[in-house]
């Protein structure tokens, strides 16, 4: 050791003590950034007719880098505005999401706060318009932007999603057998964080037809979020900000019902 | 002077019997198509005479042209079958079919005065003047099976027989849903009229129609998926 610091030069030294006592400081009240792996799991059912239906769905998801588990409840009516708009409003019950203000402080230490059981009301408005894509090649291609409104009840978050997606439905024998989709979801934040785009959702999937009634589908889903300073970090280290970059990466499947009333 | 005489009622006879409905020829087909006559099934060939009272049924991957004598046509898909009820006013030549299964291509030549093209089912009466429609039964429901009409050109109008008060009137492009061969939908613009083949000409092409009706009940734009 003696001979190991002999043969170093002395401004080194002073560098690796200081890097060696800041750095870990430092790291301790910023969020690590994570890169996790999950499944979800989805429910729907549609009942109702040509111009209002019903949805009713259940989720669930997991992300193996803390066990995160999250889930949620959503229930409201579509209604056909046009041909081509539908509009939805709907109430979500969820438990397991996560904010920026759940990065606290321990005194010692931070961590993420475990939101499993903590319950959350969301009021969601929609609306969709749609249009059959007759400009690509083959039929059945239907180009769809899904926007939403949604406000966190709980935590006053108020958030617009776009959704733009394309979907290529397979008949066979004159019915829907298959469908193909692509969705790409941005999430704006509208009275919380800095970034213009807070999250995103890229989606691949396929939806097998079992009959008029039951659908059944698997989907891939890419999702980052910005991470952005908490409430805690914000009152301890006055000054300071951050902004960590999370991605995970989840495949999900889903089952779909259709009732006609 | 008797046998002259005689000879001019069969004249007078005939022309009005041959004036009570619009005369028609079977003429092109394809694959099982028969022909009834009174209580006699026969095999239907192009060329063959129709008349009033004829039930013309087609087979499976069938299809029989029947056309009338100021130019209307009628052409029916697969598994159909259609009566010529013709009518009893001997003095226009409206033509009035009437259709038990399956699903036609009307088209109709420019109607004079108060003639008429009608087709009839248990439920409906679609009437034109001078145009060109489809007309299909659909899936059988509870109360009766499903009606789809769309117009590619001129205007339909379609009745209820028990309520003359439901009716509707189909332009150009216009489709109707009628559940259970009762319940009238709005008219609207159905995608899956776009696939319909039209051509009533052999010898321009194909007039087989392969259209599968199934498709019409999914409407691409009214699924959700979320």
């Amino acid at each position: 050791m003696k001979r190991y610091f002999t043969l170093l030069p002395q401004p080194w030294i002073i560098i690796m003590i200081v890097f060696t006592v800041i750095r870990p400081a430092y790291a301790d009240h910023v969020p690590a950034k994570e890169d996790e792996t999950g499944g979800e799991a989805v429910v729907r059912i549609f009942a109702g007719g040509e111009s209002l239906s019903i949805l009713g769905e259940a989720k669930g998801g997991y992300l193996d880098g803390d066990g995160r588990r999250y889930g949620s409840l959503t229930a409201g009516p579509y209604i056909r505005l046009f041909d081509n708009l539908k509009a939805g409003a709907f109430y979500r019950f969820q438990q397991g999401e996560r904010h920026d203000d759940d990065w606290v402080a321990l005194n010692p230490g931070w961590e993420w706060k475990d939101t499993a059981s903590r319950n959350e009301h969301v009021l969601i408005g929609d609306l969709t318009p749609r249009l059959l894509a007759g400009f690509l090649p083959g039929k059945n291609w239907v180009l769809e932007l899904k926007s939403r409104y949604l406000n966190n009840l709980t935590n006053d978050e108020r958030t617009i999603t776009v959704r733009p997606g394309l979907m290529f439905v397979l008949f066979r024998g004159g019915e829907p057998f298959m469908n193909f989709f692509l969705q790409y979801e941005l999430y704006f934040p509208l009275n919380y964080s800095d970034e213009l785009i807070y999250e995103r959702w890229a989606y691949a999937g396929v939806i097998f037809h079992i009959n008029e009634t039951l659908q059944a589908g698997l989907y891939g889903a890419y999702q980052t979020v910005t991470w952005g300073p908490s409430d805690d970090f914000e009152r301890l280290h006055p000054g300071e900000s951050y902004k960590v970059e999370s991605e995970y990466l989840i495949a999900g499947v889903m089952v779909i019902m259709r009732l006609k009333m | 002077m008797k046998k002259i005489l005689g000879s001019m009622m069969i004249i007078i006879i005939s022309i009005f019997a041959a004036r009570d409905v619009d005369p028609a020829t079977l003429n092109y087909s394809i694959g099982d198509v028969k022909v009834k006559r009174g209580a006699a099934w026969m095999n239907g060939a192009p060329g063959m005479n129709l008349a009033r009272g004829d039930m013309v049924s087609t087979g499976g991957k069938s299809l029989a042209i029947i056309a009338f004598s100021r130019g209307s046509m009628v052409r029916m898909r697969e598994n159909t079958s259609l009566s010529i009820t013709g009518n009893d006013r001997p003095d226009n030549e409206s033509i009035s079919l009437f259709l038990t299964a399956g699903s036609v291509f009307s088209r109709v030549a420019k109607r004079m005065n108060a003639e008429k093209y009608e087709i009839n089912t248990a439920t409906v009466v679609a009437a034109v003047r001078g145009t060109e429609f489809f007309f299909a039964f659909g899936k059988e429901g509870k109360s009766g099976k499903d009606l789809w009409l769309c117009v590619n050109s001129g205007l339909v109008q379609v009745e209820d027989i028990s309520d003359s008060a439901k009716k509707v009137s189909l332009k150009k492009g216009e489709g109707i849903f009628i559940r259970g061969g009762s319940v009238f939908t709005a008219p609207k613009r159905y995608p899956w009229t776009r696939d319909l083949n039209w051509n009533m000409d052999p010898a321009r092409g194909s007039v087989v129609d392969t259209t599968d009706l199934k498709s019409a009940y999914t409407d691409l734009l009214n699924q959700d998926y979320d």
